[in-house]
């Protein structure tokens, strides 16, 4: 039963980082049809922030660094979206070409990632190190509670935000429909922008997080996790946000158990065979809708 | 019109065979109109071996800042070598693209090849420059039967790992006296292979493994595996894993507390572990390959020019020299040497393989090194523990003394 419990801890733990990266590719998804690969670079450059910022000009105030890594990574998910996005889209190109080039912003942010912080593990500034709390058996660090915690505040916050918010409005009103968003006067442009920085804002505080778990920062972080949050987006109907959610949970659940019980190396297998299943089954993912066009 | 066809054909085919001669057959010397030489040096810049190419690199870099200073090959600024760098991100087919490259390039012509670093890249490669007649330097491929692949053009730093593994088990075993022992190793080329060797040598000796974890690679989150280690209760978890890999493992087994002893092979032994696991690290068991004599004037030599030229690594590194950058600057000083000694009589690739394959008692910065019977290099291991200094500061310590009394060859059967 412990061993159970203590995967399913480890499991739940890593689905909430899967669900916030998630979301960032769900809600781009949601407004503009593209998938942004460049979240997952956005994941490691927020971390890496993080790093510098605390080792030096911060000097240790993990409250402030955070503040401040997420308002860097904010701004930096508007400029990706201004410089790399936003002239593809305006000259009515393909979002072929805006996925292409948000690969591109991908690689471009790893490599000065790698250039600048180098290649070698780190130690990563951790919350609450040492602490652990016994539930039956299952030994949960302080950091996977609060990284629990912290994910279903944001989920809940992110909720109201788009139901009661002016521009989370926005940001809903655009993913239903752009071109009436633009015939309405609505500051489009503006709005997806903001999207992004929501999106990379998310990405940060699961980069952060997910490093204050391992204790620890390399280059390679970003790599999988993008992956596999993507691979949730999918699978729990990608454009939906609740649907990035479960998706991220149901795919770490699944991974931890099948990694716990049997074998780490069978846990892509197992877990994106899943993934074919569900979408076999039904193409739009979990919570995915149907879309029905007017010919 | 038939006969004429034949014909035509007859002396076509004829052209193309005696057309089809090596570059190395028209090379009297691999040096350009410069009397420069060029290596191709092939190193998974990027992706997870990354920090191992980094190190490799500095002691590459090193060699060569030496010759510079010395004058380069000839004494008077001539005779340079230059190395051009890739970067095969620790992938095979990439390695395979970079050694087709380099083997079928006349401008530059390289003389030889260094690198990879991992076995999985640098073995599915060794075909491509045994086929070329080129020298493929992998300084630390350990596969076991990666020497006999290469045919005469491979030659590596590392031990194989049928004995590195059989060692350490021995010393596991019988020597720490561990019988519940679990293993996580990377699924890759040396992970599968060390852990094959060091279960059959463990049960040999009696152990059967408690259990045996394999992972994929750029794989972060460990806690799974943890767990069902846990479960067994080991007295000892070994670990074939990447240095940045065993930080994270040996942080999140106190994440689902699993307490024991916990040993890395020596490609873990370094000093970015001990650093970066800070207090976790204390009494952690690591495998060390020939220790370093800091008092040896190779040795200073060194240190001083790598102290100049990185002097933040080696701060970091609680000063000395990172093992790896030493490899590196083994292999390149080896380089230059075969190169030195062929060059009155025209450094060709062969006659630098064949001088190269002589290699004895050449003085290295981590001991002599000897190019055995089949190019086996001979090296002694040493069991090697983190343990607090009476600075309060945590250390690598090796057991320098250890084959006084134990016979580890012996005891893993390689005698």
């Amino acid at each position: 039963m412990a061993k159970f419990l203590q995967i399913l801890v480890n499991g739940i733990s890593l689905g909430s980082i899967y669900a916030l990266t998630a979301i960032g590719y769900s809600l781009i998804y949601s407004i503009l049809q593209l998938i942004n690969m460049s979240n997952a670079a956005v994941f490691l450059t927020s971390a890496v922030i993080f790093y510098a910022l605390y080792s030096s000009i911060t000097a240790g105030q993990v409250a402030l660094t955070f503040i401040l890594t997420l308002l860097a990574a904010g701004a930096l998910g508007y400029v990706i979206e201004l410089v790399a996005i936003r002239p593809i889209r305006e000259k009515g190109d393909s979002n072929t070409y805006a996925l292409i080039s948000s690969i591109g912003v991908k690689t471009i942010l790893e490599q000065i990632c790698q250039g600048t912080f180098g290649s070698e593990i780190k130690s990563f500034p951790t919350l609450l190190a040492g602490k652990y709390i016994d539930i039956m058996g299952a030994r949960t660090s302080a950091i996977q509670i609060i990284i629990i915690v912290v994910t279903l505040s944001i989920l809940f916050v992110m909720n109201w935000y788009t139901q009661h918010n002016r521009v989370g409005r926005g940001l809903r009103a655009l993913s239903q429909n752009l071109n009436a968003c633009h015939l309405m006067g609505m500051p489009v442009n503006t709005l997806i922008g903001v999207s992004f920085a929501v999106g990379s804002i998310l990405a940060a505080v699961s980069g952060v997080a997910y490093c204050m778990y391992l204790s620890s920062i390399s280059i390679s972080v970003g790599a999988a996790i993008g992956n596999k949050a993507f691979a949730a987006t999918v699978l729990g109907g990608i454009g939906v946000l609740k649907g990035a959610v479960v998706g991220g949970y149901i795919l770490a659940v699944i991974e931890s158990f099948v990694a716990g019980y049997w074998s780490m190396s069978a846990m892509n297998f197992v877990s994106f065979s899943v993934i074919i299943i569900v979408l076999i089954i039904k193409p739009t993912g979990i919570f995915g809708k149907k879309e029905q066009y007017k010919v | 019109m038939k006969k004429l066809l034949s014909l035509l054909l007859v002396v076509l085919m004829l052209i193309t065979s005696f057309g089809c001669t090596k570059p190395e057959d028209k090379v009297e010397s691999a040096a350009d109109e410069n009397g420069d030489f060029h290596i191709a040096v092939s190193l998974p810049y990027t992706g997870t071996n990354a920090s191992y190419a980094e190190y490799i690199d500095m002691g590459i870099k090193v060699a060569l800042k030496k010759l510079e200073n010395e004058g380069w090959l000839n004494g008077d600024g001539t005779g340079k070598i230059i190395c051009d760098y890739y970067d095969d991100k620790n992938d095979a087919t990439e390695g395979a693209t970079i050694a087709t490259k380099v083997t079928t390039s006349t401008e530059p012509y390289y003389l030889l090849e260094v690198g990879s670093f991992a076995s999985g890249v640098s073995y599915p490669c060794a075909n491509i420059y045994k086929e070329a007649e080129m020298v493929q330097y992998a300084l630390t491929c350990s596969k076991s039967d990666y020497l006999a692949t290469s045919g005469d053009w491979g030659f590596s730093l590392s031990m194989t790992q049928d004995t590195a593994a059989a060692r350490v088990a021995a010393y596991d075993i019988k020597y720490l006296n561990f019988d519940k022992i679990a293993l996580i190793y990377s699924n890759d080329s040396w992970g599968l292979e060390t852990c094959k060797f060091y279960t059959e040598t463990a049960e040999k000796l009696g152990v059967q493994l408690l259990a045996s974890e394999k992972y994929d690679d750029g794989q972060q989150d460990f806690t799974s595996i943890l767990t069902k280690i846990k479960q067994t209760n080991p007295q000892l978890v070994m670990c074939f894993c990447a240095e940045n890999d065993i930080v994270l493992i040996r942080q999140q087994a106190e994440t689902v507390g699993l307490s024991c002893e916990w040993q890395v092979s020596s490609k873990s032994r370094t000093s970015n572990v001990l650093q970066n696991l800070g207090d976790l690290g204390e009494g952690l068991y690591g495998i060390y390959a020939k220790t370093k004599d800091l008092n040896d004037p190779v040795y200073i030599e060194y240190e001083k020019l790598y102290k100049e030229m990185y002097p933040q690594k080696f701060a970091d590194d609680n000063n000395t020299t990172q093992k790896y950058a030493d490899q590196g600057y083994n292999c390149m000083m080896t380089v230059i040497w075969a190169i030195k000694e062929t060059m009155k009589t025209g450094t060709t690739r062969q006659a630098f393989r064949d001088k190269l394959a002589t290699l004895t008692d050449f003085p290295g910065v981590q001991g002599k090194l000897t190019f055995a019977t089949g190019r086996k290099i001979l090296q002694i291991q040493y069991l090697s523990r983190i343990v607090r200094g009476e600075d309060g500061k945590l250390k690598w310590v090796n057991f320098e003394d250890i084959l006084d009394t134990f016979d580890v060859d012996a005891v893993a059967g390689l005698k």
